[in-house]
């Protein structure tokens, strides 16, 4: 009688999967440690707001000569 | 012969009414422009153009138009040749035409409000040069 066998056994497909379970179960441990310190909650207002303000007035600074000479030669309309 | 010099006699006239009366136009533009402004009529406004200080008369609509549309003109002008954005161009004009204001007459205060001119530094917006 010929005996037939898996090329790969059952026995280190099953190992091979428990270690993955495992693995993931600490993965998800750490996580839940991890949130219970670190809790990140979004902003409702992102701080580009700010950076765009300043960039304006920076903007503003830089153009400024320029500005002053325009409304100068154009007197009549300023 | 004769013809040709009433020809040009009639060109240099033609030249002459188009030149002088386009210098009218601008006249009175100016000079409606300075009324409105010291009596009140007219306000500058921390967007770099000028505003009805109280409900304004057809003719000082008109009149504010005008200003706005050549004011506009010169801000982008300047927006181009600094390349900055016209609107950014045309808030640095309000801060300056803002400072510009002499004793008497309106400008916009950062709260919106019209505020007449006292001697003294005028109410500017933060993001103005002090």
């Amino acid at each position: 009688m010929e005996e037939h066998r898996l090329t790969r056994p059952a026995k280190t497909a099953i190992r091979g999967n428990m270690k993955g379970i495992a693995s993931y179960t600490l993965l998800f441990a750490a996580g839940i440690g991890l949130n219970g310190c670190v809790q990140v909650a979004a902003p409702d207002k992102p701080i580009e707001i700010n950076l765009n303000i300043r960039i304006e007035q920076e903007v503003v600074y830089r153009i400024e000569g320029a500005v002053k000479d325009a409304i100068a030669e154009n007197s009549e309309i300023f | 012969m004769a013809r040709k010099w009433i020809e040009i006699v009639a060109a240099a006239l033609a030249l002459g009414a188009t030149a002088s009366s386009s210098v009218v136009v601008a006249q009175s533009l100016g000079a409606k422009y300075n009324a409105a402004k010291s009596s009140g009529l007219v306000g500058e406004k921390m967007d770099g153009y000028i505003g009805p200080v109280s409900s304004p008369s057809a003719s000082v609509s008109a009149l504010i138009s005008a200003i706005n549309i050549k004011r506009k003109d010169v801000y982008f002008r300047i927006a181009k040749q600094t390349s900055a954005r016209p609107v950014d161009a045309a808030f640095a004009g309000g801060c300056t035409n803002i400072k510009n204001t002499e004793s008497g007459e309106y400008y916009q205060a950062p709260n919106g409000s019209w505020v007449k001119r006292a001697p003294g530094r005028p109410q500017l917006n933060s993001k103005c040069p002090q």
